[in-house]
């Protein structure tokens, strides 16, 4: 119930600078939860970063942000050792990376070289400058955004890099009663000046430990692990959901159950997170990805799998 | 699961009762071969309420069953004093080992010490049934045995054992069915289950999940039972008849394979039976063998009541060695024998002796058909007089008396006689045969010529020749030239003549006197080879006075031909006729015969029989008319044979309708039979389930029992039209149903436990239940607004 009530705050926090957008904030807070990354996809405008700063604003941690770049370089991310005159040594001087909550704002404009780096700290948890390790500490998230529509210049990221964001997220463009209620709450000045955090570091990893108490029922595993191979073999995907996949999802669903105040998963959560945590990971065949095309499979292979529950019919 | 294994066990109850029951009955039967019915049912009670204590209490039902033992046996020695105990055990004793040796007033404490004998018997084989699934196999198959054992001796069983043996055969089939089929159920449902379980207890619920269905069907099963209890059972012996006549057919098809190859590999030989009968050469001397084969089908259409001879070959000249045929006339010779005989008993009639025909001669009709055989020849009874035969297919020709078909037949050949039986061994028709004996032809007067003329208009077809006095004298000079000649016998022979038919006067005497004497001889098989310097004749009647039917023909034949009587060679076969197997007769090879037949002026051929073992076919007579109305009405009825059944045909015809109503009402109370026995089975079913499931339902768990709940709300929800699809998770379907009206008054809690329950690891308690049977409650008043008939099947259901 605790648990219920701090996400609940948090979610509610948010939601007081980004309108209707409540199960995205739940599931970037699964996310956050689950210790995982997460990469928001949309058209520019639609308040992403909004989203991002409003999350680290709600959690007592520190906060950067990096805008990606062609020409930004993997130590303007990590940092880099200085030549220090006075002391006659090199010094460590801490790149962005050095954080809680990392906003990579349009991920896909640096070049490969950068993403990798970046990626590298995302999997790892540790930077490695000049040789030596810096673990990172907790919390550390990377709240990545990029652009779908401006595609010239950019450099998409690759599928094992997708790969490390626990869920692709996307806001949608708000409809007309949020739109009026966005205008009525900028009105006068940003809200999320007046954020203040509702949860600190040491909080957070509580509840994070929490999760180890979310039951997951034998048959939920194998609901999931059904899902999982249901995105394998399959004639329109290339490549299914690998085992970080399933991890990711487990992870995920566990969070997402202790957000909705349930000490235990259902099915339904699993066909909820299924297309944010999964979805990104297909690699489609040639003449299939387009648009949505990967979330729409991911729905269709998840509605063909029977859900787990007493095969009650027709039989006493 | 400890319902599973509740009921395992009442399974398990009842197959040992029935076995027991079954073992109780076939003790019963060798060690009380005189018990009564009475007796047996206290023993099966008895021995019932045993195995029942045996089971429901376990140690104590065993503790109680030792002291029934004890007590039983006691009380005698109790009651009788000491002293008459000991005389009581020894009397026992004899009364066991030596049937005679009991004494009366002890009788019914014997019965009841067996009885508890055969319980303690029976506990111990339950036991062994009960820990071993290879022993209810075992003696499965053993009963299995035993009534087929009885079946092929054709004992009697008593019916209640078979009803018992088979109800036990049933439930073992239908566990090992039900079993394997919910072994993979358990399988699958094991997957889904995903809980941690022993192994062993996992083993145990398998072996349950068969029996629980058997459970099930028990209702059903026990109904059968009875029915089969009390069924009547037929009183005659059940003939097999299906199977037979499978049997037959498959022969049949069998033989007609093998003939159409045999044929084709050995070419159309002429059929050869070496044994005394049928061949084309007839050889006399050698020994035969009697082999059996199927030759051919006789059915008999009507009036068949004598033994049948078919006369196939018929010979005239015997060169010593063995009988030839030189007689070539081509008239159809059997028709004008017939109108001879015809006309000789008419004529005697017109004399005087007014006595019916039927008395000397009886119209039968019967069908021929080959089988496994290949001739020439046709054969036909003596006196036909009309034939059947589809001439397209079959050309043939008389030749002699005989008749030949232009080309060898065999199977399926099929022809149709009618001919005249003849009453031959009566004095009525031997005086006949004397009398008219002395007629000769061409001295017939217009009355005579009248005679004839009515029985030519009567039988003659168009392809026959007109028989007229004229024709008959010249057929008779003919014979007297072809059957008539012979050697003079030698000395011996002809005092040996003389001493038979000295004494007689008229021709047929003569040939009943060499009749008789033949008959003196020995009747042999292996009678051995004529010596090569020794004449048949001489050898035969004179010194070996042993042989078959071709000696006793050949002899006959040539004595009478010395008596200057002619006389003739005739082969065949002899089918004998029993009055219970008219309609299919099978002739077989060893039925083939040789007689004699002579040809008395006036009268026609007539047949003897000097063969010692044939007398009897030959020979028996039925009642003329005067015998028969001394007797009797019924018996006359059986003379009229031929009105009667005609009649029988006209009423059988007439009561068709009146029949078909009968049936009509028949059929109608079966079907309500029918019907009511279906509607007693549905209720049976509700019934039975409904208590079962309450039984079981009260001793489950609070988890089973909510789920056993929520299982039952689901196929209301599903009756009422909302059924979860398979990628439907509860909260969706949930959200599904909620919107619509009559389940507005429902929270339908019980999905949003069952969430719980299923998914996570929530403690059930009491209220959770109840919550979720007074939504049951709910869901069975909708359906019942709903569908009342859905609600009807579901009633079992409320608990």
């Amino acid at each position: 119930m605790v648990f219920q009530n701090k996400t609940d705050e948090i979610i509610k926090n948010i939601g007081k600078v980004i309108v209707g957008r409540e199960k995205t904030i739940a599931y970037l807070m699964a996310a956050a939860l689950a210790q995982g990354h997460v990469l928001i996809e949309d058209v520019p405008g639609t308040g992403k970063t909004k989203l991002a700063r409003a999350f680290a604003a709600s959690i007592d941690a520190e906060y950067s942000r990096i805008q990606f770049t062609p020409d930004l370089l993997p130590s303007d991310v990590t940092g880099l050792n200085i030549y220090n005159r006075k002391m006659d040594e090199f010094e460590l001087r801490k790149g962005p990376v050095f954080t809680n909550i990392l906003l990579a704002d349009e991920i896909n404009r640096a070049t490969p070289r950068t993403q990798a780096g970046l990626l590298e700290c995302m999997e790892e948890r540790q930077v490695t400058i000049d040789g030596e390790c810096y673990t990172l500490e907790f919390p550390f998230m990377v709240i990545a955004t990029q652009n779908p529509l401006e595609t010239s210049g950019t450099f998409p990221l690759p599928e094992a890099q997708l790969d490390r964001f626990m869920m692709k997220l996307s806001m949608g463009l708000p409809n007309r009663e949020e739109e009026l209620s966005i205008i009525e709450r900028f009105m006068k000045d940003d809200p999320i000046k007046e954020l203040r955090a509702v949860i600190t570091k040491e909080e957070l990893l509580l509840l994070r430990d929490a999760l180890k108490d979310i039951y997951v029922h034998p048959v939920i595993e194998e609901y999931m692990v059904d899902i999982i191979l249901g995105t394998r073999n399959q004639e329109k995907i290339v490549m299914g959901v690998s085992t970080r996949g399933t991890l990711a999802l487990l992870r995920a669903v566990k969070a997402y159950a202790a957000i909705q105040g349930r000490a235990y998963v259902i099915p339904d959560d699993i066909k909820e997170l299924a297309v944010p945590v999964l979805a990104h990971r297909l690699v489609l065949s040639y003449g299939y990805q387009k648009g949505k095309a990967a979330q729409e499979l991911m729905m269709e292979i998840v509605g063909k799998i029977s859900v787990p529950a007493e095969q009650f019919w027709g039989k006493v | 699961m400890k319902n599973m294994i509740n009921s395992g066990k009442a399974y398990r109850l009842i197959v040992t009762s029935v076995t027991v029951i079954i073992a109780v009955q076939i003790i019963m039967l060798f060690i009380l071969p005189g018990a009564e019915r009475n007796d047996m049912v206290t023993a099966i009670i008895f021995s019932m309420f045993f195995t029942m204590g045996y089971y429901i209490t376990g140690i104590r039902g065993k503790i109680i069953l030792s002291f029934l033992l004890g007590f039983s046996i006691l009380t005698p020695i109790i009651l009788y004093g000491n002293e008459a105990a000991i005389e009581f055990l020894k009397s026992f004793f004899y009364w066991v080992s030596v049937s005679g040796e009991w004494i009366v007033e002890y009788v019914r404490w014997y019965e009841i010490i067996i009885m508890i004998f055969i319980s303690f018997l029976c506990c111990i084989f339950a036991l062994l049934l009960n820990r071993y699934r290879l022993a209810q196999w075992s003696i499965g198959g053993g009963l299995l045995l035993y009534l087929l054992f009885n079946l092929l001796k054709e004992n009697e069983v008593q019916q209640s054992i078979v009803s018992f043996i088979l109800f036990y055969l049933i439930l073992c089939y239908v566990e090992y069915i039900q079993g394997r089929k919910s072994e993979e159920k358990a399988d699958e449902r094991d997957k889904i289950d995903g809980i941690d379980k022993v192994d062993e207890a996992n083993e145990e619920r398998k072996e349950n999940v068969g029996k629980r269905s058997v459970v099930w069907l028990l209702p059903f099963l026990l109904l059968y039972l009875l029915v089969l209890l009390l069924l009547p059972a037929n009183q005659e012996r059940y003939e097999w008849k299906y199977v037979r006549k499978l049997y037959e057919q498959i022969k049949t098809i069998a033989t007609a394979f093998t003939h159409k190859w045999g044929s084709m590999f050995n070419g159309q030989e002429e059929f050869r039976v070496h044994f005394s009968g049928f061949s084309d050469s007839a050889e006399v001397g050698g020994d035969i063998r009697v082999n059996s084969t199927d030759v051919m089908i006789i059915s008999a259409n009507y009036g068949l009541n004598t033994n049948l001879y078919l006369i196939g070959g018929i010979f005239d000249t015997f060169n010593g060695k063995e009988w030839e045929r030189t007689d070539i006339r081509p008239q159809e010779d059997y028709y004008a024998d017939f109108v001879e005989l015809m006309y000789a008993i008419d004529r005697n009639n017109e004399s005087g002796k007014k006595s019916s025909r039927t008395d000397y001669v009886r119209t039968a009709n019967i069908t021929i058909r080959y089988q496994d055989i290949n001739t020439y020849h046709m054969f036909i009874p003596l006196k036909t007089f009309s034939l059947g035969i589809d001439k397209k297919k079959y050309s043939y020709r008389s030749e002699g008396g005989e008749l030949l078909f232009a080309e060898v037949q065999g199977y399926h050949t099929e022809y149709l006689s009618n001919y005249m039986q003849m009453n031959i061994d009566h004095p009525d028709f031997y005086e006949m045969m004397i009398a008219e004996s002395e007629y000769r032809y061409g001295q017939g007067e217009e009355e005579e010529q009248k005679i004839l003329n009515n029985l030519n208009d009567m039988y003659r077809k168009e392809s026959y020749i007109k028989v007229t006095e004229e024709l008959l004298k010249q057929r008779a000079a003919e014979i007297q030239i072809i059957y008539g000649d012979t050697k003079e016998p030698d000395e011996l022979i002809q005092k040996y003549l003389e001493n038979i038919t000295g004494g007689y006067e008229n021709d047929i005497d003569k040939l009943k006197a060499i009749e008789n004497e033949l008959k003196q001889y020995e009747y042999t098989t292996n009678p051995g080879v004529i010596p090569r310097d020794r004449e048949f004749m001489e050898y035969f009647l004179l010194e070996s006075r042993e042989g078959y039917c071709t000696y006793f023909a050949t002899a006959f034949v040539l004595l009478a031909r010395y008596e200057g009587i002619p006389a003739r060679y005739v082969q065949g076969f002899c089918v004998p006729v029993e009055s219970g197997s008219l309609s299919h007769i099978q002739v077989t090879s060893d039925m083939a015969h040789a007689w004699p037949e002579a040809y008395i002026e006036g009268v026609g051929w007539i047949p003897f029989e000097p063969t010692p073992a044939y007398d009897e076919l030959r020979y028996t007579p039925w009642k003329t008319q005067k015998q028969l109305e001394e007797q009797n009405a019924k018996v006359h009825y059986e003379l009229n044979e031929e009105m009667a059944k005609k009649e029988e045909i006209i009423t059988k015809e007439a009561e068709i309708p009146t029949e078909a109503g009968s049936s009509n009402k028949k059929k109608s109370g079966l079907i309500w039979g029918i019907a009511g026995l279906f509607l007693l089975c549905v209720i049976l079913t509700i019934l039975t389930t409904h208590l079962f499931l309450k039984y079981r339902y009260r001793n489950l768990g609070n988890k089973e029992k909510l789920l056993d709940i929520i299982k039952i709300n689901f196929i209301l929800l599903s009756d009422l039209g909302y059924k979860m699809n398979m990628g439907q998770t509860l909260a969706e379907f949930y959200l599904n149903i909620c919107d619509s009206e009559e389940l507005s008054g429902l929270k339908l809690a019980f999905l949003t436990e069952f969430e719980e329950i299923r998914y996570g690891n929530k403690v059930i308690d009491n209220d959770i239940i109840k919550t979720a049977e007074n939504e049951k409650k709910e869901l069975f008043r909708i359906l019942k607004g709903k569908y009342w008939w859905k609600y009807i099947i579901r009633l079992r259901m409320i608990y």
